[in-house]
């Protein structure tokens, strides 16, 4: 028995990212390409927030994305692929600090410079978002690595407490432990309160 | 806890179009390699992998999981419309407009199509064991991979394209001998008072149908004068060259053509061939003979889908290759006059943007900054734009 059927016209010429990891996973260079393309903007800004400064941002995106591509049949829902490759960078994010402040630690490596807060914060910034944010920022190398990306993801991401879980790979109540935790060594550093 | 307010866009990153391409140049060295590249193919299936999701929720309706699900299903498009069928194993089938197509059987071990009218084009994906053959009126067409269209507008006539990899195409009564069919050659036949006809590729082995034409451009010429492109009869890239195309090996493909002669291969090749050389000269590291393939290819061959991605490569290469950002400018232009896919057509006026910034020309940047604001106000790099064309 034949079935026809007319098939529904697509609504935008732009493939989905569904679409982009199908051809992906089939080994298309170009989809992963496209991928990329789409998305490093997203995650060289995230990358970039989470460490403050442009140093290492363009090892650690690249390193993400490999990472991404190389187990691409992994992912459980491909129109999903940007939370997914942001939370690589994550998590890569994270053991990058820990090891960096432990190398520091242990002498064998030179402290990183400090964050430059000026060139950080955009100057079309309106004061009470400038102020808040060099808060963060000038705490932000006192803060273990882990309070350190639960602070950038939930204080200038917006992140909610779920999303940072699904991000860093933390339980939820880790996550708010360490928001928590992070909230009150800012408030020490600046004597305010806590949000 | 209280969610707080975003600010990531008060802490901008400075990612600049060089910073994307250095880094795409890093992690492609790092991953290992895919298909080869297809770009040609690329921009056909771009414009209907929109409807990939669409069909993956069918084959998930027609439960495709389990074998011969599919079978019997007739696929149909109307005139003004273009859809694309992708199967488990990655394999896609491209209906073109007024196209009707019927899935005999589909599973892992076979597959059947029966092209009842229109035109359709597979990219097959490689099984061994596994038979893919796409039927029309009296021909059968056997896959022996990849990438090839089947036309049979009904009246009897049957035309078979290959664009890579190679066919077998045989009569389905078993009359007369099997006979393959290597890419960039075209088959057809046409049926009329009981004799059967064929067209044969010309002794060159190039065809000589042009692939339909798009909507004329109506810019001013490109800066390169078709006249220095001037075509005789087409020429054969060495068979060498394709197989390590094929394989990967850029380096080696690049050197079978001997680069002292391209300029003249480069005038004489087929648009397939044409690109080609393009990426395989890009690929193993030389931009010069790459933009000369592209613009060669945009140049002399307007009419052919894959000259706005020509001119989008020339750009590319123009802008960052070979700091040229007055050429990039103007391939740009003809990339975004020549594109027929929406989302390539935003990159190119992106990039036009870019480097007429990076030229100097602060006013014409400001005019096509103007433009891409107007046509893409949510565009993918609206806020890489936004920060051009300003002042030094």
């Amino acid at each position: 028995m034949s079935v026809v059927r007319e098939l529904p016209r697509a609504a935008s010429a732009a493939p989905s990212d569904t679409a982009l990891v199908v051809a992906a996973r089939a080994g298309e260079d170009w989809a992963r390409e496209a991928l990329y393309r789409r998305h490093v903007p997203a995650v060289h800004g995230l990358a970039f927030r989470l460490l403050g400064r442009d140093a290492d941002v363009d090892d650690l995106v690249q390193d993400a994305f490999v990472a991404a591509f190389s187990s691409l049949d992994r992912l459980n829902d491909p129109a999903l692929f940007r939370a997914w490759v942001s939370g690589i960078l994550v998590r890569r994010t994270s053991k990058a600090l820990r090891r960096r402040r432990l190398l520091a630690r242990l002498g064998l490596s030179r402290p990183s410079e400090p964050v430059d807060l000026d060139a950080l914060v955009s100057h079309a910034a309106p004061p009470d978002v400038a102020a808040e944010l060099r808060a963060v920022y000038g705490a932000l190398d006192e803060l273990p690595p882990d309070l350190r990306v639960a602070l950038i993801l939930r204080r200038v991401d917006g992140a909610t407490l779920g999303e940072i879980a699904a991000l860093t790979g933390a339980s939820l109540a880790t996550v708010k432990r360490r928001v928590h935790k992070a909230e009150e060594l800012l408030a020490e550093r600046f004597g305010q309160e806590a949000h | 806890m209280q969610t707080p307010r975003r600010l990531a866009r008060w802490v901008p990153s400075s990612l600049t179009p060089q910073r994307v391409e250095r880094g795409w140049r890093a992690i492609a060295a790092r991953l290992p390699p895919g298909r080869r590249p297809t770009p040609w193919w690329r921009v056909a299936l771009i414009v209907t992998l929109a409807a990939t999701a669409t069909i993956v929720g069918l084959r998930a309706r027609f439960g495709a999981k389990a074998p011969g699900a599919l079978d019997g299903a007739v696929l149909e498009t109307a005139a003004d419309q273009q859809q694309s069928l992708t199967l488990a194993d990655g394999s896609s089938i491209t209906l073109e407009a007024s196209t009707r197509l019927r899935l005999v059987r589909v599973s892992g071990k076979d597959v059947r199509l029966e092209l009842e009218h229109g035109a359709v084009e597979a990219r097959v994906v490689h099984t061994a064991g596994r038979a893919f053959t796409v039927s029309a009126a009296d021909v059968e067409v056997v896959d022996e991979g990849t990438h090839f269209r089947v036309a049979h507008p009904g009246d009897g006539s049957v035309e078979v394209r290959v664009v890579e990899g190679s066919v077998q195409i045989a009569r389905r009564d078993g009359s007369g001998p099997a006979r393959m069919l290597g890419a960039g050659e075209t088959w057809t036949t046409e049926l009329g008072a009981g004799e059967t006809r064929t067209t044969e590729p010309d002794a060159l082995g190039a065809t000589t149908d042009e692939p339909p034409p798009a909507t004329p451009p109506t810019e001013p010429a490109p800066r390169s004068s078709p006249a220095s492109f001037a075509r005789n009869a087409p020429a054969r890239l060495p068979k060498r060259f394709h197989a390590l195309y094929e394989s990967g090996e850029y380096g080696e493909a690049y050197d079978s053509l001997g680069p002292h002669e391209l300029d003249t291969l480069v005038a004489n090749v087929t648009s397939a061939d044409l690109f080609a050389i393009a990426e395989v000269a890009r690929l193993s590291g030389h931009p010069k003979h790459a933009a000369m393939a592209f613009d060669a290819l945009r140049t002399a061959h307007r009419a052919d889908p894959r000259a706005g991605l020509a001119a989008l490569e020339l750009g590319r290469l123009r802008l960052i290759d070979l700091d040229d950002p007055g050429g990039a400018a103007e391939a740009f232009r003809d990339a975004v006059t020549l594109q027929t896919d929406e989302g390539f057509r935003e990159d190119a006026q992106a990039r036009l943007v870019q480097a007429l910034d990076a030229s100097g020309d602060i006013e014409a940047c400001a005019a096509a900054k103007r433009t891409y604001v107007e046509r893409h106000p949510d565009g993918l790099h609206a806020a890489a734009v936004g920060r051009s064309c300003r002042p030094r």
